[in-house]
């Protein structure tokens, strides 16, 4: 059975998840399983949990706890990675105090936008070291990328380094889910395409098979808009939905974001009309440090047994067909060598991917509608210069990134553009390495 | 349930396999299948034997049987080719005309001027059969069989763009024979097959992390092995790879092995030892039409044994249950299901294979499910391999262009740019003997007549 290695396995929540994923596989339960992080406190949490879902399963995977990142991945043939560089304090708090001083807003930051700018900057050394140690103890190793900003990160690797990598996301999946329920169809019954980046793919396809052949189901999806049924905390979306005709798959307080036309400084009605949480990340990391204590007493609870209940994370599914040879499909994030014919080469795009024993095979989409491409390429314009900066460590570069930013640009002049990243450099500290 | 269209139905072995593995298939049990050919006696064959299947296994399955094409195609949601424009007729002007130049041909269907010729004859009726498609049914999917694959799913897609997919079984066969020659069972091989029909690459074969390329290496040395395959051995021990058609068909796609007769028959053919190896007549020019004309005298005996065949089957039980290695079932189960499957499939060359040829019909991976068929991008071939390629691809697209521009001058330059014709005949030479194909096929060639 196959070693799989977690890093960052300190992020308690989703480790349990797809270690239960994992384990419910017959072909997986006695696999190896490594826990690393730099964290041992959380570590010890994990390992914690990590044996009662083992229990809870009638799994006897050989669990291995480190902190020391090679030990982790010596031998490894999967390699989970769910870091964070920088933490809610201070990472995160930066990237969304300074540039309100700016007066720039922002939802989410961790995927575009100048706080996803600066979260790609801190993270790509640490993954590409992490490469490095994959690159002499396990080169064969499959690299299951779940961290953001995604397209940056499984971009500067491909770049950087010849480990194989997918990079992981749950939007495709539960946009769909959240799309059949919205319209009363069950999601076994539906078919579905989609294509585009990660955070910004559409449905190019999402209908429903039936006696007569395929009925498409977009009609039932405009119908929640013309009958005012759009919930309220997805305006953007639906808004996004009738302006260009297609349903994207990152949820509408990230999407406000990615785009120059929702926050606007001096338009608070938009924020209202379309319910636009603005800091809603930092809110989330507040919540989730607030209850961690005591999640943390209930997960160790030698008393409480855990539920263990399969998701539909990509992760498991990846593992046990490579190792059973049972053909799946899932969305991946991988380099547009030859996918879409309208997006840059070599960017990372997000396609659909035959998985089995040859690995995972992206399958060709061709164009994508016109005005779609248009759209992305603009989020594509700051990965690939954010991609150029954490490469070349060229200061140069995370100016033009921030330039090009669709948000960012709308709302300040180059001026404030510069000085905005100037500061923000400062504030990372030794967070970031050093540009010249 | 989905309607299943077989046109060239009288091509009864290959439709009672394929029909009974579509029969097989839980999900297609209550199908329609509709055959069509223009032979009625062999379309009453076929027919028996479809119903056969269906009766002896009890299943609701509907057949019909038409001559009409456009009957046929009517609202059908897979449409089937298997059919051979102009028949031995036109197969053995194929062959008799070229050797008369010195081209010998052992099979003929893929390159060389029988390749040349069975494709102009072909297209026309493939586009006109997309035309009835586009008019009854629009979405369905054309799975051709029909050789030579790569010139006519090419035209098809320049001329129609419809959704098509075009079929082989030479990838499963010939990974099935590699596994056998290293004693590894079958279910525990991995392999990456591309390139393009008929000359697709094993570019890895493993079991797990270990190369099973080494063990190739070694079973080749065995004279038992060599005997079954010299040319397909030889093309690996000096291009690397292993290829996907046997040594009949891939010693006519390079300009190596067939310089002349005297060559073919002492020493190509005494390389052969195998008794499997007959149905080419073990390389000799004209080898696979006189098998085929043998299959053609027997063919009233043939269906008799293969009726009682499906009539003796058990309806439980080891036997009962097998479906063949065709890929046809799979894809319409696939399609149907929206449970993927992975087939090697022939599909238009969009940014699949990185040195051959743009939009060139090449063989691939394919993803199969509820979304069609979705190739798999595979990126850059050895170059030795893809320039092996590129030779055949370039006789390919000038059929194409001559099959749809209905431009003579096209036919020729196809034929000078053929690897054998080109290493044996002068250009006066395949003029002249192109010539004589057009005259003597006058009457399937209407896009070359005044």
């Amino acid at each position: 059975m196959p070693k799989i290695t977690f890093i960052g396995a300190g992020s308690t929540v989703f480790a349990k998840n797809l270690l239960g994923d994992i384990l419910s596989f017959p072909e997986l339960a006695e696999s190896t399983i490594s826990l690393h992080d730099i964290d041992e406190d959380r570590l010890r949490t994990s390992e914690a949990v990590a044996l009662k879902v083992a229990q809870a399963l009638d799994a006897h995977p050989t669990i291995e706890v480190t902190t020391d990142r090679r030990a982790a991945l010596d031998g490894a043939d999967y390699a989970i990675c769910m870091i964070q560089v920088g933490g809610y304090e201070p990472a995160t708090v930066i990237d969304f105090e300074v540039p309100k001083k700016y007066g720039l807003r922002q939802t989410i930051g961790d995927t575009l936008g100048i706080g996803g700018i600066m979260r790609g900057l801190r993270t790509i050394p640490v993954l590409l070291d992490m490469c490095r140690d994959m690159e002499d103890l396990c080169p064969d190793v499959t690299f299951l990328n779940y961290v953001n900003p995604m397209a940056i990160f499984c971009w500067a690797i491909n770049r950087a380094s010849k480990v194989k990598t997918v990079g992981l996301c749950h939007s495709v999946f539960l946009t769909a889910e959240e799309l059949a329920r919205g319209i009363g169809v069950p999601i076994e019954e539906i078919n579905y395409l989609c294509a585009g980046i990660n955070h910004m793919a559409f449905y190019l396809r999402f209908e429903r098979k039936t006696e007569d052949g395929a009925r498409d189901l977009y009609p039932r999806i405009y119908q929640i808009v013309e009958e005012g049924q759009t919930p309220s905390w997805n305006r953007v979306r639906y808004e996004m939905l009738t302006r260009l005709g297609y349903f994207v798959t990152e949820s509408s307080e990230h999407f406000a974001e990615y785009v120059p036309w929702f926050i606007k400084r001096d338009r608070p009605d938009l924020i209202e009309r379309f319910n636009i949480p603005l800091d809603e990340y930092p809110r989330r990391c507040e919540d989730q440090i607030a209850g961690w204590e005591a999640l943390r007493e209930y997960l160790e609870d030698p008393e409480t047994t855990l539920a263990v209940e399969r998701t539909h994370e990509y992760g498991s599914y990846i593992i046990h067909s490579l190792e059973t040879g049972i053909p799946r499909v899932i969305y991946g994030n991988v380099p547009n060598r030859g996918l879409i014919d309208n997006l840059p080469p070599d960017c990372v795009v997000e396609v659909p991917c035959l998985v089995d024993r040859n690995g995972v095979q992206p399958t060709r989409i061709g164009t994508l509608p016109p005005h779609l491409a248009a759209l992305i390429r603009t989020n594509i314009n700051v990965q690939a210069l954010t991609v150029e900066a954490a490469l070349t460590q060229k200061r140069e570069y995370i100016y033009h990134a921030a330039m090009l930013d669709p948000h960012t640009g709308a709302e300040l002049d180059l001026d404030q553009i510069w000085s905005l990243v100037d500061d923000l450099i400062e504030a990372h500290g030794d967070w970031l390495p050093a540009y010249e | 349930m989905p309607k299943i269209t077989l046109i060239g139905a009288g091509s009864v072995v290959f439709t009672r396999n394929l029909c009974s593995d579509i029969l097989l298939t839980p999900a297609l049990q209550e199908s329609t299948i509709a055959l069509m050919d223009i032979d009625p006696k062999r379309l009453a064959w076929a027919r028996d034997l479809v119903q056969a299947i269906v009766d002896q296994r009890g299943l609701k399955a509907q057949v019909e049987v038409t001559t009409d094409r456009r009957e046929a195609v009517r609202d059908a949601d897979y449409v089937i080719t298997t059919f051979q424009q102009g028949g031995l007729d036109a197969y053995a002007l194929d062959i008799e005309i070229p050797q008369r130049y010195g081209v010998e041909q052992c099979v003929g269907d893929t390159l060389g001027p029988g390749g040349v010729f069975r494709a102009l004859r072909t297209i026309p009726v493939l586009l006109d059969l997309c035309d009835d498609m586009d008019g009854v049914a629009p979405d369905a999917l054309l799975i051709n069989y029909v050789n030579p694959m790569a010139a006519n799913c090419w035209a098809v897609d320049v001329d129609t763009g419809r959704p098509h997919v075009g079929l082989c079984h030479s990838v499963q066969g010939t990974s099935e024979m590699l596994a056998k020659w290293i004693g590894v069972p079958y279910e525990e091989v991995v392999f990456l097959c591309a390139g393009i029909n008929h000359q697709a690459w094993f570019l890895e074969f493993s079991r797990g992390k270990e190369d099973l390329y080494p063990l190739i290496w070694e079973a080749i040395e065995r004279p038992e092995i060599y005997g079954q395959e010299p040319v397909r051995i030889e093309l690996m021990k000096y291009f690397g790879y292993f290829i996907t058609e046997s040594s009949g068909h891939a010693s006519e796609y390079a300009p190596y092995f067939r310089k002349n007769a005297q060559m073919v028959n002492e020493d190509l053919v005494p390389r052969f030892k195998s008794e499997a190896d007959h149905w080419f007549d073990f390389g000799r020019t004209g080898g696979y039409l006189r098998y085929c004309h043998s299959r053609f005298a027997e063919a009233q005996e043939e269906y008799q044994q293969l009726l009682q065949g499906v009539k003796d089957l058990p309806t439980n039980g080891p036997g009962a249950s097998t479906r063949t290695h065709e890929y046809g079932s799979y894809i319409i189960e696939a399609m149907e299901t929206n449970q993927p499957a992975r087939i090697n499939g022939n599909v238009p060359n969009w940014g699949l294979i990185d040195n051959l040829p743009q939009g060139c019909c090449v063989e691939v991976p394919c993803l199969v499910d509820g979304n069609g068929i979705q190739p798999t991008a595979v990126g850059v071939l050895p170059t030795q391999l893809a320039a092996l390629n590129r030779t055949n691809v370039n006789v390919q697209e000038l059929i194409v262009e001559a099959a749809l521009t209905g431009d003579v001058e096209a036919v020729y330059h196809a034929v000078m740019l053929d690897p054998l014709t080109a290493a044996v005949c002068t250009l006066p030479q395949i003029r002249a003997m192109v010539d004589e194909l057009l005259a003597a096929q006058a009457q399937w060639l209407p896009q070359f007549q005044e």
